[in-house]
């Protein structure tokens, strides 16, 4: 009998015992163990916390220029976050203020001649307003927005009138596990979206803005109180 | 219903491309030179960024050549041209000198104040530019004399036209890189006349200091 007739044959499920596979073992101690970290893990449901985390930012696409055939990307950066959690009530639910500085290289390809160049580095820094709440056990999704400020190394290219900010959405998963009472560590995978555009292509006659998606996953201790 | 209305928010703000404004031949002038029947294009490399440009460092003309470089440099979105004074002469790609030309077969423009000239160094056999390119600026009057500064900016600008490899004169009077330039800063044509020299194949290639 196969995994699958195991699964769904009804008749033969009522009828006979299923054999003992030594995989279906192996396979119902992961999940076991699976159930036992997730749920076994305290939720960190309303209560005060702050998270220091670490990790990486990767962004997409800031411009694509279809006449001149030339992409402008942020490298993968290095990323530092801090977060303040606060109960919204006696529920489950927490309304998570975070702010992230990430740092990279901004990197110009052309497609036509197939050449990459750094054009100096560019900081970002989000700060985002997220409610909070729980999925299952130390499993929980976080959904908000902000706004994400453009600091570039130098007022060049698209960014010749210096700093500039966008508002964006964001949403992600996080999960903690107890290290003591009051320490936890974090592990939080997030995606958040915006429009990138600068006053520069505005002038320049640029049309609309480019959607612009940012990957994060960091890692870090939360200290509840 | 909230889980597919944020997975849509999300798609449609992350999908969309900005619209690239398209660069008509009427907005540009010819930037290319022909020599013997053949097209001469050249623009400095990215590799070969950023360009590396000698002045004195108490030469009258230094504040022109900075505003000169800044000026090229805002005219592009993506580094396409970038430019650094140097200290020493001998790495220079580009040796700017408050003299007139001692070689006297470059591209020059004389204005009633002053008078400048860029030699691109451009050997046509060979299709090969041979580093340093040299650039001359200096008055034709006493310094005392009004619009000399403004000559100066003028020409410093125009003469970086050529050093970035317009290698021929616009026709229209409202742009820098006409031949006996007025406009004291880079018009619109200019940018995208510029922009586009960048975003085609050069035949030129570099030699010599690189
Ligand atoms: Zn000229």
């Amino acid at each position: 009998m196969t995994a699958a007739c195991w699964r769904y044959c009804e008749r033969w499920r009522r009828d006979l015992t299923a054999p003992l596979v030594r995989r279906h073992l192996r396979r119902m101690r992961r999940l076991l163990t699976a159930a036992m970290i997730t749920v076994g893990t305290t939720p960190l449901a309303a209560q005060t916390g702050v998270q220091l985390t670490a990790g990486v930012t990767s962004s997409g696409i800031l411009v694509t220029d279809g006449v001149l055939r030339t992409k402008l990307r942020p490298a993968i950066a290095p990323t530092i976050g801090i977060a303040i959690a606060i109960p919204t009530g006696k529920g489950p639910y927490r309304a998570v203020l975070a702010a992230h500085y990430s740092r990279s290289s901004l990197r110009v390809t052309d497609t036509d001649f197939g050449t990459t160049d750094d054009l100096g580095t560019l900081a970002t820094i989000d700060a985002l307003v997220m409610a909070e709440g729980p999925i299952a056990g130390a499993l929980r999704w976080q959904f908000g927005g902000g706004a994400i400020f453009y600091r570039p190394s130098a007022n060049q290219g698209v960014f010749l009138d210096g700093p500039t900010h966008r508002w964006l959405i964001a949403g992600g998963l996080t999960w903690s596990h107890p290290l003591s009472p009051h320490l936890h560590l974090v592990v939080d995978g997030r995606v958040d979206s915006h429009t990138f555009t600068t006053d520069v292509l505005v002038a320049r006659h640029y049309a609309g803005a480019q959607g612009v998606q940012r990957f994060g996953l960091h890692a870090g201790v939360e200290r509840t109180f | 219903m909230r889980r597919p209305l944020l997975g849509m928010l999300l798609v449609v703000a992350a999908c969309g491309t900005i619209g690239s404004p398209l660069i008509t031949s009427g907005e540009v002038y010819e930037f290319r030179d022909v020599e013997r029947g053949d097209t001469i294009v050249f623009h400095w490399p990215r590799a070969d960024l950023p360009v590396r440009i000698w002045v004195a460092s108490d030469s009258p003309i230094r504040s022109y050549v900075e505003t000169a470089i800044a000026r090229w440099q805002a005219a592009f979105l993506y580094g396409e041209f970038r430019a650094t004074l140097v200290t020493d002469s001998t790495i220079a790609d580009v040796i700017v000198r408050n003299t007139p030309s001692d070689i006297g077969n470059g591209l020059n423009r004389r204005a009633p104040q002053c008078a400048g000239e860029t030699d691109p160094n451009i050997n046509p056999a060979t299709n090969t530019a041979r580093l340093p390119m040299h650039v001359f600026m200096y008055a034709v009057v006493s310094d005392a004399i009004p619009g000399l500064a403004s000559c100066y900016a003028v020409t410093m600008t125009h003469e970086f036209g050529h050093v970035l490899g317009l290698l021929v004169h616009s026709p229209s009077l409202g742009d820098v890189m006409f031949a006996d330039p007025r406009f004291d800063g880079i018009s619109e044509r200019d940018r995208l006349t510029a922009i586009t020299l960048y975003s085609i194949a050069p035949t030129i290639t570099l030699t010599g200091r690189r």
